[in-house]
């Protein structure tokens, strides 16, 4: 068997749709990205392969002619392999030397993702190169520029936590910068953007930290009268198109044509879009709000009181309190996730995608309606608007963050980074539901914007004409205003019962963290005694005993339902002193301590959270028996 | 010969730590040591045919020194870093531990 055969065979028993794409890009006479002239290797003077490719009439030699191994170690030394969780991406594979010796280095809990601009390089490899142990490797994530390059993406999101943004090593293969400069520049742009996103999440997660868990208590209250999604999916008109409005400045060129699409569609509004509805006296036949901080004017108009709202567990409280119509949970968080559970009641497995767009798509998905049409949805400016109306909403950093992507009709189109972030999840998304051969066209009719692909582009007009039944009328509102709630009068009760089991657990929290605060001190006032012990079994066995405790309490701490919550509220506290948890250095001592002043100081924000909590989760008990009681009568 | 050993043995360091330099793609730094490394070898071949006037052996060594250190530049001047690196280490250091 040849190296082909055996890579082939490993591929196939350990990276299967790796092999699949391969095999598909091939039958498919694929072009490769960056075509290479010529690939080759030769023979450096220990022996070793060196590796060539001519790329545009350049030759380019990606290993030292002398000692590649030595220069592959060499290489390696400057980075750092003792911490924790280090995740390592790397651009370029080479002859797979740089990898190996990289490999050799990694710890078990480290991932190495490689990503291959060259797709010619690649096949080369897999004909001349053992892969076998490093296919075999759980550890390495294969993102081949050809195939399968949005996993770039899928694996920064995994891995690109805030607590390990200070191990993670960004790297490149000797010669690879010059060879694909272009490329190479990109997936650096894309591993810098995650990284400071990873960053931005911690701080927004801080700064936005005390409004979610507020708004996710007190949203509770209105579990009595709401429904959940899975109550409408098994009986919902696929036939009937979701006309998802977004509030792209391209909202203003065909808005009106929505008082045709009326009573023919399943209008849903996103909360921004409402106002731009409501100025041309159209009524969206449902809203989505996810956004905790959202402004209560987006919807604060008497007209879409009761109009059902799409909501999740953090959507603004001031929002969810002014509305009176049926409420539906399309998402929860952990916490109201367990809820829901303990009573036998669970959400469709998806990813909102971050944005009130994304997360209405993924309404009209679960819905599996047949077409879905987006409109309003620019995710590019419009001149200088941002927004329907002529808006304009500023981000931070915008200037800087800008990029030009193809618009609808194929010319170039400024749009910036929150945008294309949103902008490559409906392109995934998309891609998903073709990859599962799903019965849903998905029609951009914005009528501007950037091209989303995967989209059919049509006017708002054509789409009317060809997906609407204007021959009947469907009222959705009261459709989805009908449904009873999803927990009866004696469901409601249990709720009841697990929402106060739940305040006796806080209660346990608050008294657990300031214990093991306690006992974080203790350990560390018995470090500080180190150089004056007698018996330093004796002292290393009290030690273990605190750490031993703490530990226990950590476990017990964890288990508690309510633990997510406030794992959430003191994130800010949290996000500062996490910060390089998993960073080692070559003091045990120092990092130990470190270890517990920072483990000491979480603790006590653990129980001085539940101090400020415990009287909002009080008020939200007292409201839902007030209403569980009204539901009675 | 004291002093030339000594200079024979600084290089061979700093020799190390640019090559180190341009393995790890720090070329901006490696660019800055290697003019340090140039001069320093141009002074041990100074020292060398004072303290070893008319030795033929030592005059040859000198002359293919001088000729690899011309190869070495054209290496520079490719901004080929790995072999500037690699006749660094493995083409000047050695044929500058011979004249020690």
């Amino acid at each position: 068997m040849n190296y082909r055969e055996k890579n082939t065979e490993a591929l196939k028993k350990y990276r299967p749709f790796l092999l699949q794409r391969m095999e598909e890009w091939e039958e498919q006479g694929g072009e490769p990205l960056y075509p290479c002239e010529e690939i080759y290797e030769t023979e450096a003077k220990d022996g070793q392969s060196v590796l060539h490719v001519v790329r545009n009439g350049k030759e380019h030699r990606l290993n030292s002619p002398y000692r590649p191994l030595d220069e592959a170690k060499r290489w390696t030394e400057q980075f750092n392999f003792k911490n924790l969780h280090t995740n390592v991406i790397l651009f370029g594979m080479g002859n797979f030397l740089f990898v190996k010796t990289l490999l050799s280095q990694l710890q078990d809990d480290a991932t190495l993702a490689i990503y291959e601009p060259s797709i010619s390089i690649w096949f080369w490899v897999i004909e001349h190169v053992d892969l076998i142990e490093v296919i075999q490797d759980k550890r390495i994530y294969f993102i081949l520029e050809d195939l399968n390059k949005d996993e770039l993406l899928s694996y920064l999101n995994d891995t690109c936590h805030w607590t390990s943004v200070g191990s993670q090593i960004t790297c490149h293969h000797t010669g690879y910068d010059k060879l694909f400069m272009e490329s190479y520049r990109d997936e650096l742009a894309v591993v810098q953007r995650q990284m400071n996103l990873a960053v931005v999440n911690r701080d927004t997660q801080a700064f936005f930290s005390h409004h979610y868990v507020l708004s996710s208590i007190h949203n509770l209250e209105y579990l009595c009268e709401s429904t959940i999604i899975a109550d409408y999916l098994e009986d919902f008109p696929r036939d009937l198109p979701v006309i998802i409005v977004s509030a792209g400045p391209s909202l203003d060129k065909n808005i009106d044509l929505l008082h045709e699409a009326k009573g023919h569609s399943f209008i849903l509004a996103t909360d921004s879009a409402v106002k731009f509805l409501l100025q041309h006296d159209i009524l969206p036949d449902a809203m989505v709000t996810i956004d905790t901080r959202k402004p209560a004017s987006h919807i604060s108009d008497e007209r879409v009181r009761n109009i059902p709202l799409f909501c999740s567990q953090e959507s603004a409280n001031r929002i969810m309190k002014f509305h009176t119509g049926k409420k539906i949970w399309f998402k929860t968080g952990a916490f109201l996730n367990a809820l829901f559970a303990e009573q036998k009641k669970s959400f469709p497995p998806y990813n909102v995608g971050g944005s009130v767009a994304t997360a209405a798509f993924m309404i009209a998905i679960s819905f599996k309606a047949k077409n879905v049409i987006l409109i309003g949805q620019d995710l590019a400016y419009s001149g200088g608007s941002t927004h329907a109306g002529g808006t304009v909403t500023k981000i931070v950093n915008e200037e800087n963050e800008g990029k030009t992507v193809e618009g609808i009709d194929g010319k170039p189109i400024k749009s910036r980074h929150d945008w294309l972030i949103y902008l490559n999840w409906f392109e995934e998304s998309i891609r998903e539901l073709e990859k599962a051969n799903w019965d849903m066209r998905v029609i951009d009719a914005t009528e501007g914007g950037a091209k989303i692909q995967g989209t059919e582009i049509m006017t708002l007009r054509e789409t009317l004409d060809e997906c609407c039944d204007f021959s009947q009328e469907f009222d959705v509102v009261r459709w989805f205003s009908d449904k009873a709630p999803t927990f009866d009068y004696e469901q409601i009760q249990d709720v009841i019962r697990y929402l106060e089991d739940c305040k006796e657990e806080l209660q346990e929290l608050r008294t657990m963290g300031k214990d093991a605060a306690t006992i974080c001190d203790k350990a560390l006032k018995l470090m500080d005694s180190k150089d004056t012990v007698k018996n330093e079994s004796k002292w290393q066995r009290k030690k273990q005993g605190y750490i031993d405790q703490i530990m226990n309490y950590n476990a017990s701490i964890e288990k508690k339902r309510c633990y997510q919550l406030i794992d959430v509220y003191i994130s800010d506290v949290a996000s500062k002193l996490l910060r390089g948890v998993f960073q080692v250095s070559d003091d045990e001592e120092k990092d130990e301590r470190e270890l517990l002043q920072n483990a000491s100081a979480i603790y006590s924000a653990v129980g001085s959270s539940v101090e400020e909590l415990l009287p909002e989760y009080e008020t939200m008990l007292e409201h839902i028996k007030e209403r569980a009681d009204r539901k009675e009568e | 010969m004291a002093e030339l050993k000594e200079q024979i043995e600084q290089m061979g360091e700093q020799i190390d730590a640019v090559s180190e330099l341009f393995y790890q793609q720090k070329n901006q730094e490696g660019y800055t040591q290697l003019e340090k490394v140039i001069v320093g070898v141009a002074q041990v071949i100074e020292t060398a045919y004072t303290v070893y006037q008319g030795d033929e052996v030592v005059t040859a060594k000198i002359q293919k020194l001088t000729a690899t250190l011309q190869e070495t530049m054209e290496a520079m001047e490719d901004k080929d870093t790995i072999l500037l690196a690699d006749m660094l280490k493995y083409e000047v250091l050695e044929q500058l531990e011979t004249l020690k």
